[in-house]
């Protein structure tokens, strides 16, 4: 009499534990890519959120503090119109100090690295240039209008900007607009 | 003559009821968290995302209103009232004052409702207080953030 006991797994029972596997797997992967995908969303966020605020503040401590007056790119000083006929939005702002130092604010690319192709806002001053944002975002629709209440009331100098950040999953963008009122005017 | 009887006992060992359940049980278990993980997870994260948004909107328009008040007193005390004040709904484009009323529909970026309440104190009046509110709603709920701020007459 012989005694035949079968101690491995069945073809059935290894199909089933690999189906199960199979389930369980894409599932958990599954949910750490969509977790990972906000994760990545909300710091992006962040990181706009964080430069934008900056060069907002940059932008109207230098127009508030150092612009006396608004040029045009050959240095003639450019008079802020009235509500109701306002210069078109120009993309870059050249603007004098007291001192008649020349202050300008343009879009550029961040110079460094150069293989990253992010704008950047740039304000040049005294053949010195400084870089608002840095190149993990990227500036668009940069553009700068001006006006007056009246003839008697300093110039209200608008500015509006994107920030925009290139993820693996999508591209996200925060928009910027302010007044700024010229102190020095 | 002798007749040999060959007998073969085949055993199959397959799992008992209780082990069987047992193994349901854990992974049951194990599916029911991972799924309430990610779902506290995915909403803690929407929520952090439309709040920094909104506090971004609430931002730019304190700021906006900020520089109204720097250009033009009157016009600040003209557009609120005492008591509970007059509030004005502001939809993406933050130029001019709307007419005074409260949002209907969650216009700002197709998520938020955003405005602004102004709120007079004294007469002649001395003091604006201004609040700014978006709000936005996220699986059934209504969330808000806001920025409150005091102009006033001395400013």
């Amino acid at each position: 009499m012989g005694l035949i006991t079968r101690k491995s797994f069945t073809l059935m029972e290894m199909i089933v534990a690999v189906g199960v596997v199979g389930l369980i797997l894409p599932a958990v992967f599954g949910i750490f890519f969509i977790i990972m995908r906000q994760q990545l969303v909300l710091i992006s966020y962040q990181e706009m959120k964080q430069q934008g605020d900056s060069a907002q503040r940059n932008i109207k401590n230098i127009l508030q503090n150092r612009a006396a007056y608004l040029t045009d790119v050959g240095g003639t000083a450019i008079d802020c119109p009235l509500p109701l006929n306002p210069i078109p939005t120009i993309a870059s702002l050249y603007i004098k100090d007291r001192e008649g130092v020349s202050i300008h604010l343009y879009l550029t690319p961040y110079p460094t690295p150069p293989s990253v192709s992010a704008n950047t806002i740039a304000s040049d001053s005294a053949s010195k240039t400084y870089y608002l944002t840095t190149h993990n975002v990227t500036i668009s629709d940069l553009g700068f209008s001006c006006h007056r209440i009246n003839e008697f009331t300093p110039a209200i100098v608008s500015t509006t900007f994107t920030v925009l950040k290139s993820t693996i999953f999508s591209d996200i963008s925060l928009p910027y607009s302010f007044n700024v009122r010229l102190r020095n005017y | 003559m002798s007749i040999k009887k060959s007998f073969t006992l085949s055993v199959t060992e397959g799992f008992s009821l209780i082990e069987v359940l047992v193994f349901v049980s854990i992974l049951s278990l194990f599916l029911v968290i991972a799924v309430s993980v990610v779902t506290i997870s995915m909403s803690q994260n929407t929520l952090r995302i439309n709040t920094l948004k909104a506090n971004h909107y609430n931002e730019q328009l304190l700021e906006w209103i900020q520089i109204e008040n720097e250009i033009d007193w009157e016009t600040i005390t003209e557009k609120g009232s005492s008591g509970d004040g007059v509030t004005y709904c502001f939809t993406n484009e933050v130029s001019t004052w709307p007419a005074s009323g409260s949002c209907s529909l969650y216009e700002l970026a197709g998520v938020y409702k955003r405005y602004a309440t102004l709120k007079t104190t004294g007469d002649p009046v001395s003091q604006v207080e201004v609040t700014v509110t978006t709000e936005w709603q996220e699986a059934g709920n209504t969330h808000s953030t806001q920025l409150h701020t005091v102009f006033s007459v001395w400013d």
